[in-house]
This record gives structure tokens, C-alpha cells and sequence, in this order.
């Protein structure tokens, strides 16, 4: 780990690029010779947009449809995530025991659980006995169609609302454990002297979140909860074990249809990769200007 | 060159520059050259490039230009040359850097045997001996945290001697110490050099220099300012600066 | 009466037992009875026939004095040997890849970039498919060492960083001592850098642990039987959802707060350092 800045050619450099190298022609050894693999990535093409004969217009396949579907549920899933995020994390700083009580018990059952069974559970509780009462599948059914237009553009067909409704909260629910968490931090992570300045100057409990806490504990949970949807996009693949059409979903109906794994696995992968790395650089970008900005 | 038996200069130094990122010149046509046996005393204020100078003497910073050479080995790019420099070139750090999950023998053992390949009873037997040597031979078995300052900087000098080095590096030794244990420390590195090692010390000790020293250097902006023996430091000093720093440590 | 926020230390150091928090504890016990009422009249009203007698031989049976463990404790074992497995082979990733992170290698540094990158931004579903669908015909692997492997692959990611971490965190002055000795690198990591970093690493890495157990649920996806599995074709069969899955969470509970009990435990421990 020492000091030389010099790019030179290690012995290391050497040894992992011939390994590398060997690892390549292995494997692509194996798939087309021993596999007796047909590759086909022009296939793929037909899965992103296709040409519908009807209007005569290009419209988004299979694997498109997904990713939107994967990016609302990542919008809307953060949002309902950040409600019972903040609403738990001032739970969970109360001065009420009761209220400290409510936010640990929902945080530490989250955070012990896997998201898998959580998705299972909820997801079968929402769906099965929320939805029918709250009447959201009669809601979609009966709107005009203009509404289901506007809510399939920003949610999902009428087919699919409830389903995804279903999903979207227990993603929201799941997700929203882990907001707590980072609200909470932020807000203890403000000095005493904060509070103990304020409150000596005559503020009230909500003057003091209102007009000095909040404002600088803003700044702490900004980048964390960045992160967090960055994993909720991430995290959304599960939801596709329920059957809800996201990208991953889409690219398992797929693969049961045409058996080209590598094509398929590798373009989810790509578009995964691009939809966090394009919200990771926008997060910088953001970090960036706050910081220039204090 | 090297095959020659008596050499002249133990470390011969020409020219070396150094530069920071940030446009510090730390070094800047610096050169010297020690003898065996010689102990030198660099002094300047802080800033002056003397610890920059003595780190690249071993290697722990790397110099732009110019070129050192110890005991006729080059501090090239050659990885055996640097590894027998670091061997022949001990050094004892301001802040100890005594390995605290080890006890003060495994610290000393350590390095004889990964280095100079001892096995482990004759490891023992040279820590034993220097342990007595710095004189703090009951504390073999402590961990380094339960010793004071200035005995945790004597089993650092001692686990530099243990390679048995031909040159000593001593980067402000004293410097972190509280003032009544500089001297158990000062009295180790005398005796050291009474025994004729050949030692490089940057120090604001001027009392070390007066009795040990046969040479001092003043640096300031990466350059010699002055040098000559200690006497001329204290009775003719010649140049402005030299006075000015003499005045603020003396 | 001006209470300022509740603050770690004052939480620390003891609640206060006064009336309040009397009826904040009754006030609590109370909304969970509520829930648990309406959620079992609410499924009753739609129809859900609730059948908890039929649980436990899913868990252990206990005839003629042998006791066998059920399908759900069989898939617990299952969990914990892929945990165990997917740990020792995470720390290995990990390890490596926190060594090339930090190594003069330009190829060992883009590698670990890269496997680092991949791993982070995309979901572990899709490495399970990928590595079961698309890696293990190639390489020959079959279904459990596939799931070990993809799930070691993403631990060991965030394991890096844990460790990378921890090796930086060792004081400069450790290297340049280890350096002035004359140690070589691989000397200063085994004998002068990693036994000061581990020490540190243990309960993060415990953490890690934890995180292994959770994400190896994922793995059910590719029909392993472990315990989410086993609880995937039971409720298949007999349609006990609520049940059994309840019962799933529960263990998943139990296991995981045991060992966030053992992380909380060794970071007081181990506070005690030299």
C-alpha cells in the first residue's frame, strides 16, 4: 500500500490479466462448444419495442413495459416509503413511550425479516383483504377512460391496478423501515446545543423542529435516502416472485419462451446498471450543489 | 563501485529534489554525505523539508531528481537494492508506531526473524540483550500500552537495532515525549552514538547535539542554510536565519 | 413540563418508571391486540379459515420417542448451511477485493472496481438467475453451489467495503514502521495489519452475517429448499398462507435477533481493545 506513484506494470497486473484472459476463452469455450449455444441478440431487439400492426406504430415490448413498471414502482414505493419513514422516525424520537414503542417494534420486525417473506405476507394481506374493502379494483373498473388512461400511464393498466397498488405498499411499507432509521439519525445527529439554544430562546417543540432542526437535519437525510431509492430499484425486483410485471418478471416470462438466457439476463442486468447509475450520478450532482450551496 | 571495502561516505546524497503536490518544494538541490560512525544533526523550523530528508533516505518518500546512495547500494528502482537499504537503515518515528497487538518482544522478534531470517532462538537472544541494552529488560512481555512514552520510544529504538542496521534514522524522537522522560530516551541514543553508529537525527535537542554531534546542518526551504560543528552553531553562527531560529530554541 | 427530545444517552441511562410510562406500555399491548383482532375477524369475515392446530408438524415431529424436525426446521438447516458457507466464501471475495482495491495493480484495482460496481447496482434476484441460469450450465455447477456462490458473490461485495474499510482505518505510522523494518507488503498485511483490523471487523462483519441469512430467502427463487422454500410448497399445498408464513417470519425473527444480540454484545466487548 506504499507510496510509489508511478504507473508501472506489477507482477500482479500480469498474473490476473492471463488468468482473465484464460477465464474469456474458457468460457466462451464452453458456451458455444459445449452448450452447443445459438446466440441471438437480434431477438432481443423484438422484446423492447415491437410493431403493432393495429395502430401502426412502434410500442414498447415486453421488456420496456418492465422497466417502466419497475420505475414506477421505485417512484411511487419511495414516496409512500418516505411517508412511513418520517412519520415513524418522529415516532421513534417522541417524547411518548408509546410512540418509541410503536416505531422500534415496526422497524426491528422489517429489519429481521427477509424482504422475500415481508413481500409474501403483506402482499397476500393487502391484496386479499385490504383491497377488497378499500374497493380499488371497482375504483379502476368503473372510472372513464380517461382516468384509466392517466392512472396507466402513472401506475398500471386496470387489469394489473390492484395488483401493483398491492405491491407498491408493501414495497412502501418494507422500504419505509429503513427510512425511519435514516430520519432518526439525522435528527439525533443535530447537536444538543441546537435544541438546548432554541428552547432557551423561548421556542416551541414545533418551532424548534420547524425552524432549526429540520432544516439542517434535511441536509444529513438527503444523501442516505438517495440511496435508499437506489436500492428500492433494486429491491422492486422481488416483487416480481408475486407475479407483478416489472423488469425481472419480464425477462423470466422470456426466458420460459425462448431459452436465450445470456441475451436476456445480461440486458436486464444493463438496464439495472443504467437505471442506478444515472440516479447515483444524479445524486452526486445533487450532493455537489449542496454543498456548494452552504 | 560497490565491492569497494573502505568506503569514504556511508550515505552520499546529491542533489535530490522533492516536490508536494501543491507546489511544495520540500527538497531542493539538496546534497550531504555522512560518514561511518558520523552523527549528524539536522535542525530547522518546521516546514523546512529536514523529516522530508530523512524519509527519503530510507525510501518511505520518494525523491524527484538526484540521486542517494547508502553503503554503495543506489536507492534506484531495483526492489533488491531497496530492500537491502531498508535492512541496513533503521528508523525511530516521532510517534513510536510500536505495533500494539504485539508485545514489546514479538515487536522486536518480529522483523529478525521475517527479515533477517533468525530463527527464533537467536531472535530471542539479541532482544533480550538489547532490552537490557535501553534498560527496560521487565517489560519483555508487556504490550505497548502499558508502557509509558518514553519507554515505548527505547523499545522502538531497540527494534530497529535488532536488524543490526548500519545507519539509525531518528525523526524528532523526543518531540512527543513529556519532558521527563526525553531524558531516558536522549541517554539511549548517546550511547549510541558513543558506540560509533552512524545516526542522522532531525531534533530540537541542542543539549544531544552539544555532547554527541560531530556535524549539524540547518535547513530551511528544503536547503542547507548552514552547517559546521556544534560550537560554531552556538559561538559564530553566520547567517541571519540561523540566528533567528537559534534564538526562538535555544 | 419541557422535555427536550429523547437523546441516546438519556435513553441509555434508564427509563424513567413513572405513571406515564405505565400507560404507555398498556396503551402499546392494547394497539396490538387491536391489530390482531381486526386481522383475524377481517380475514374470518372474508373467508379464511385459520388453522394453526395443523402448524406444528411442520416444525418437529415427536412419535415413539425419535423427534425428527419438520420441512420448516429441515429448510432452517438448509439456511444455516448455505449462511455458513456463503460467509467463509464472502470474506474471501471480500478480502481479495479490498486487497486489489488498495494494491498498485492497475488491473486488480479496475477488477475490483468493476466486480464491485456490478454487484452494487444490480438486484441479487437477477445475479441468482444469471449465475443459475446463465453461469452454472457453463460452468458445470449445480443448483446449491450456484446459490452459494451468487449469494458469497454479493455479500462479499459489501464485505469489501467493510474491510477496506477497516484496513485503512489502521494508523499510517503501522505501514511506515513495518516498511523501516524492511517487511514486504504481504508480511505487513499478515502480521502487522490484518490481526489489528479484525479485531475491529467483527461486529460489522457479524452484521454481514445477518444480512446473509435475510438475502439467502431469495435463493427459494431458484427451488434450493431452504426454510423460505419449504414454506413457498407448504402453503402450495394446504393454502395455510397466513400461517405458515407467520410462522417463516417468526424464525427469521428469532435467528436474526439473537445475532444482532451477539453484534451488540461484541461491540462492548471489544471496546476494550489494547
Amino acid at each position: 500500500m506504499y507510496g510509489k506513484k508511478k504507473t508501472k506494470i506489477t507482477r500482479l497486473d500480469i498474473i490476473l490479466l492471463l488468468t482473465l484472459l484464460v477465464g474469456v476463452v474458457f468460457i466462451v469455450y464452453r458456451v458455444t462448444v459445449g452448450l452447443n449455444y445459438k446466440w441471438n441478440w437480434g431477438a432481443m431487439v423484438q422484446y423492447i419495442v415491437r410493431y403493432d400492426t393495429e395502430t401502426k406504430r412502434y410500442v414498447p415490448n415486453l421488456l420496456l413495459e418492465g422497466l417502466f413498471t419497475t420505475i414506477r414502482l421505485s417512484f411511487w414505493g419511495t414516496i409512500l416509503a418516505i411517508i412511513f419513514g418520517m412519520v415513524m422516525g418522529f415516532f421513534r424520537i417522541s417524547t411518548s413511550l408509546f410512540k418509541r414503542m410503536v416505531g422500534r417494534s415496526y422497524v426491528e420486525m422489517i429489519r429481521n425479516m427477509p424482504p422475500l417473506v415481508f413481500i409474501f405476507i403483506f402482499y397476500f394481506f393487502i391484496s386479499d383483504q385490504i383491497m377488497p374493502v378499500l374497493g380499488v379494483d371497482n375504483f379502476i373498473r368503473s372510472a372513464s377512460p380517461g382516468t384509466q388512461k392517466f392512472f396507466g400511464i402513472i401506475l398500471a393498466s386496470p387489469e394489473l391496478f390492484a395488483a401493483t397498488v398491492s405491491a407498491l405498499i408493501s414495497l412502501g411499507i418494507f422500504e419505509g423501515a429503513y427510512i425511519t432509521e435514516i430520519v432518526r439519525a439525522g435528527i439525533q445527529s443535530i447537536e444538543r446545543g441546537q435544541w438546548e439554544a432554541s428552547y432557551t430562546l423561548g421556542f416551541s417543540k414545533y418551532q424548534q423542529m420547524r425552524y432549526v432542526i429540520l432544516p439542517q437535519a434535511i441536509q444529513r437525510i438527503l444523501p442516505p435516502l438517495a440511496g435508499q431509492f437506489i436500492s428500492l430499484i433494486k429491491d422492486s425486483a422481488i416483487v416480481s416472485v408475486i407475479s407483478v410485471q416489472e423488469l425481472s418478471f419480464q425477462g423470466t416470462q422470456i426466458m420460459a419462451a425462448t431459452y436465450y438466457t445470456i441475451e436476456i439476463w445480461t440486458f436486464v442486468a444493463a438496464l439495472y446498471l443504467i437505471m442506478t447509475l444515472s440516479c447515483s450520478l444524479a445524486v452526486e450532482r445533487l450532493e455537489i450543489y449542496m454543498a456548494r450551496s452552504r | 563501485m560497490q565491492g569497494q571495502t573502505a568506503r569514504e561516505f556511508i550515505i552520499e546524497v546529491d542533489k535530490i529534489n522533492k516536490e508536494f503536490p501543491g507546489g511544495v518544494r520540500a527538497l531542493v538541490d539538496f546534497s550531504t554525505q555522512v560518514r561511518k560512525g558520523e552523527v549528524l544533526v539536522v535542525i530547522g523550523p518546521s516546514g523546512s523539508g529536514k523529516s522530508t530528508f530523512l524519509r527519503c533516505l530510507n525510501g518511505l518518500e520518494e525523491i524527484d531528481s538526484g540521486s542517494i546512495v547508502i553503503d554503495g547500494i543506489p536507492l534506484d528502482d531495483n526492489r533488491k537494492h531497496r530492500l537491502e537499504i531498508r535492512k541496513e537503515v533503521g528508523m525511530v518515528f516521532q510517534l513510536f508506531n510500536l505495533f500494539p497487538h504485539l508485545t514489546v518482544v514479538e515487536n522486536i522478534n518480529l522483523a529478525q526473524k521475517l527479515v533477517r531470517k533468525k530463527t527464533k532462538e537467536e531472535a530471542a537472544e539479541m532482544t533480550m540483550s538489547l532490552l537490557k541494552k535501553v534498560g527496560i529488560p521487565e517489560k519483555a512481555n508487556n504490550y505497548p500500552s502499558h508502557l509509558s512514552g518514553g519507554q515505548q520510544q527505547r523499545v522502538a529504538i531497540a527494534r530497529a537495532l535488532a536488524l543490526m542496521p548500519k545507519v539509525m534514522l531518528f525523526d524528532e524522537a523526543t518531540s512527543a515525549l513529556d519532558p521527563e522522560m526525553i531524558g531516558e530516551v536522549l541517554d539511549v541514543m548517546k550511547t549510541l552514538a558513543r558506540e560509533g553508529m552512524t545516526m542522522v537525527v532531525v531534533t530540537h535537542e541542542m543539549g544531544f547535539a552539544r555532547e554527541v554531534s560531530d556535524r549539524v546542518i540547518f535547513m530551511d526551504g528544503g536547503r542547507i542554510v548552514e552547517e559546521g560543528t556544534v560550537e560554531h552553531f552556538f559561538t559564530n553562527p553566520q547567517e541571519e536565519r540561523t540566528k533567528l531560529f537559534l534564538s526562538q530554541i535555544l | 413540563m419541557n422535555r427536550l427530545m429523547i437523546t441516546p444517552r438519556a435513553r441509555r441511562t434508564g427509563l424513567v418508571f413513572n405513571r406515564s410510562t405505565f400507560f404507555d406500555i398498556l396503551k402499546f399491548i392494547l394497539l396490538i391486540a387491536v391489530l390482531t383482532f381486526l386481522i383475524y375477524r377481517g380475514t374470518l369475515g372474508l373467508g379464511y379459515n385459520w388453522q394453526w392446530f395443523r402448524v406444528p408438524k411442520y416444525l418437529f415431529l415427536l412419535e415413539d420417542g425419535t423427534f425428527t424436525l419438520g420441512p420448516l426446521l429441515n429448510g432452517l438447516m438448509v439456511t444455516f448451511r448455505i449462511t455458513a458457507w456463503g460467509l467463509v466464501l464472502a470474506f474471501a471475495f471480500g478480502l481479495v477485493t479490498a486487497l486489489f482495491r488498495l494494491s498498485h495493480s492497475f488491473v486488480a484495482v479496475v477488477v475490483a472496481r468493476g466486480y464491485l460496481e456490478l454487484i452494487r447496482n444490480t438486484p441479487l434476484l437477477v445475479q441468482i438467475f444469471f449465475l443459475y441460469f446463465v453461469m452454472a450450465p457453463v460452468l458445470g455447477i449445480e443448483r446449491l453451489f450456484a446459490a452459494i456462490l451468487a449469494l458469497s458473490l454479493f455479500e462479499g461485495a459489501y464485505a469489501s467495503e467493510i474491510l477496506r474499510a477497516g484496513i485503512v482505518s489502521i494508523h499510517k505510522g503501522q505501514w511506515e514502521a513495518a516498511h523501516s523494518l524492511g517487511l514486504t507488503t504481504f508480511h505487513t498485511y499478515r502480521y502487522i495489519i490484518l490481526p489489528q483490523a479484525i479485531r475491529r471487523l467483527l461486529p460489522p462483519l457479524t452484521s454481514q452475517a445477518i444480512s446473509l441469512i435475510k438475502d439467502s430467502a431469495l435463493v427459494s427463487t431458484i427451488a434450493v429448499y431452504e426454510l423460505t422454500m419449504e414454506g413457498r410448497a407448504i402453503v402450495a399445498d394446504t393454502f395455510m398462507t397466513f400461517e405458515i408464513w407467520f410462522t417463516v417470519a417468526a424464525i427469521y425473527l428469532v435467528v436474526t435477533i439473537i445475532l444482532s444480540l451477539v453484534v451488540t454484545i461484541m461491540e462492548v466487548r471489544f471496546k476494550v481493545v489494547h
